[in-house]
């Protein structure tokens, strides 16, 4: 009988550290009256907008740049760094304007433009300053601390885009139709966080003990 | 300058989320400047009842771009600034235009008032991407053409006419607008540039929206020879006139002053170094004191030629993120004697003026810039122009 429950103790356990969550739903963007009005970068920009900037500022719209990240809670998780991470710029934008690593990651700078570019970052998290580059020249810049990282451009101020460098594996990037699919979640209390410039940044705790799937649809709230 | 206030507003309750984006910026500087005995706001932007430290707002400035339907922009900039280096002034609208650029299309057309197409400065409105905070001499220095009087003598500094004083007018209007009709157009993937503006006046000339009563051609075409240079040419010609009542009595004539100026300007990057150079040729035909014949005085017009550049070299720390360290060589040179009731000199002082400048960006709302500024003129004592500024700037 001891070794009974001994057998059936073990199974549980085993069930309970090994078993793999999935978590998926739809993220909803805020529709707010006044959302026609937004920081602007008037002195900043050109006026005349070329067809292949119209196209990247199309991909760089908010509900094509949405992230979900799982910060676990009950367990320390195990960090490798994001691979051929790469922020290209391109007709004065930097594209994709928003990217998602693990700290640590090494972020590469790719000048597409036929004109130079420089990037800095004057966040806390990761303050540096690559300098002017050539066209096609391609700079590795490494991301030590989590944190929301802003870059710019000196040359072009109108430029502007954000690194998401995270202390968690498990991040994914929604579809345009805000839809996320997150696999292989160990068991443990999760803190969700969603995080753009455009939106409010989303916090929610959440116990995933039972190696499920789950569905969780999010409403999002517009930035104050 | 209220019912235009109250007009946009309200204009923009017609249009509907789709139809409608609005941009919105804003930026203030407030700075702490010290000047010298012979500081003077016309000379180096340092009024002279100011001398001692001194603390207060430079200017603030709230900045809006209004998308209509994707094609028409309505571009404005409502500001106060200090008015001749002293008090604030009123709030005005330094800018206000409306812009017709078709999406994916090369060119864009503006109507109203705009930044002045001549010269890489007027290009730099906002603060913070001025590297010194001092303007060039150029936009600054006030030279002895007055719009009301002409040329104002070579023992004079200035005149005083209707009650007011003039001192005459900087090469290129300091606040870097103009009213008219404007053209903008890229070629060859962004890498040429040309704008083509028909104005009220010479770009030298300080005129408000309603002024009509002069005319000016000013272009500028900016083209890449290689990726990490950036060349442009600009040209001006047109006249500047203000009805002086003074004047008007003494003389049936219209005091008219015309202006030519012919500019290069070019921007070299390298690494964490910038380098920007301006060079500017100006000439005026301008009314002279009346010379006397057979007992008659007569009006009369003469030439008065200069030349201003300026060269600034800014280098950023790469260990300090955000700081810089800056130096500036500016120079106004006059040439051309004049030959006037006799007299023949040259019709003003030659100056040069060295800038050493400190900024570093605080965060992505805050600039923080420091600068001190060394002027010497001809037959005064290099000191006594001096200045020391530091301005902050919160924007976003």
């Amino acid at each position: 009988m001891k070794s009974k429950c001994l057998v059936l103790l073990c199974s549980v356990l085993s069930f309970t550290a090994f078993s793999q969550n999935v978590i998926s739903g739809k993220i909803s963007l805020p529709k707010s009256k006044l959302g026609f009005i937004k920081k602007g970068t008037a002195y900043q920009s050109d006026d005349i907008k070329s067809s292949e900037k119209l196209r990247i500022d199309e991909d760089n719209r908010t509900e094509n740049n949405i992230y979900i990240s799982f910060h676990p809670q009950s367990f320390k998780p195990v960090l490798q760094a994001s691979e051929n991470v790469q922020m290209t710029q391109r007709a004065k934008t930097f594209y994709p304007n928003v990217v998602a690593i693990t700290k640590g990651s090494t972020v590469y700078f790719v000048n597409e433009d036929e004109h130079y570019h420089n990037v800095y970052s004057l966040s806390p998290k990761a303050r540096f300053n690559i300098g002017r580059r050539p066209t096609g020249n391609v700079y590795g810049q490494k991301i030590n601390k989590s944190g929301i990282i802003k870059l710019g451009c000196d040359i072009h101020p109108e430029m502007g885009a954000v690194i998401i460098s995270l202390d968690t594996p498990y991040f994914t990037k929604a579809d345009a139709e805000g839809n996320y699919n997150m696999k292989d979640l160990p068991n443990g209390v999760y803190e969700i966080q969603i995080y753009h410039p455009s939106i409010q940044k989303y916090k929610e705790t959440i116990d995933l003990t039972k190696g499920v799937a789950i569905e969780k649809n999010i409403s999002l709230k517009p930035k104050v | 300058m209220r019912i235009l206030s109250i007009l946009f507003f309200c204009s923009l309750s017609f249009f509907t989320e789709a139809q409608l984006e609005v941009e919105l910026n804003a930026w203030i500087d407030i700075e702490q400047s010290i000047g010298q005995t012979n500081s003077h706001y016309y000379y180096n932007e340092i009024h002279k009842d100011f001398k001692t430290l001194r603390l207060g707002i430079h200017n603030a400035n709230f900045l809006t771009k209004v998308t209509f339907k994707e094609s028409f922009k309505l571009n404005a900039r409502l500001s106060q600034v200090r008015y001749k280096g002293k008090k604030l002034n009123t709030l005005h609208w330094p800018l206000l235009n409306l812009q017709y650029s078709p999406e994916g299309k090369s060119f864009a057309i503006s109507l109203g008032r705009f930044i002045t197409p001549f010269g890489y400065f007027n290009t730099q409105q906002h603060s913070k991407k001025r590297t010194f905070i001092n303007l060039p001499l150029a936009h600054s220095y006030y030279n002895k053409i007055s719009a009301k009087t002409g040329f104002l003598n070579f023992d004079m500094d200035h005149i005083v006419l209707d009650g007011k004083e003039d001192w005459g007018t900087t090469l290129l209007y300091y606040g870097g607008y103009s009213n008219g009709i404007l053209t903008n157009w890229q070629f060859n993937d962004e890498k040429i540039k040309l704008s083509a503006a028909i104005t009220n006046g010479s770009a030298s000339l300080l005129s408000d929206l309603t002024d009509f009563s002069d005319l000016g051609f000013i272009a500028r075409l900016k083209f890449q020879p290689k990726y990490f240079w950036e060349q442009a040419f600009s040209i001006n010609y047109g006249t500047f006139s203000q009805a002086s009542k003074e004047v008007t009595e003494v003389s049936s004539e219209d005091v008219t002053v015309s202006n030519f100026i012919l500019g290069t300007d070019a921007v070299l990057g390298f690494g964490h170094w910038e380098f920007v150079l301006e060079l500017m040729y100006g000439s005026y035909l301008a009314p002279t004191q009346t010379s006397v014949f057979d007992g008659q005085s007569t009006p009369s017009e003469d030439n008065f030629n200069l030349f201003s550049g300026y060269l600034n070299i800014k280098y950023e720390l790469p260990a300090v993120s955000g700081l810089y360290l800056a130096y500036g060589l500016d120079v106004l040179h006059f040439f051309s004697e004049t030959t006037i009731n006799g007299d023949t000199q040259i019709w003003g002082k030659n100056v040069l003026r060295q800038n050493i400048g400190i900024g570093y960006k605080v965060n992505e709302f805050l600039l923080l810039r420091t600068n001190f500024m060394t002027q010497s003129v001809k037959d005064k004592a290099a000191w006594e122009q001096n200045t020391f500024r530091t301005t902050l700037t919160a924007h976003f």
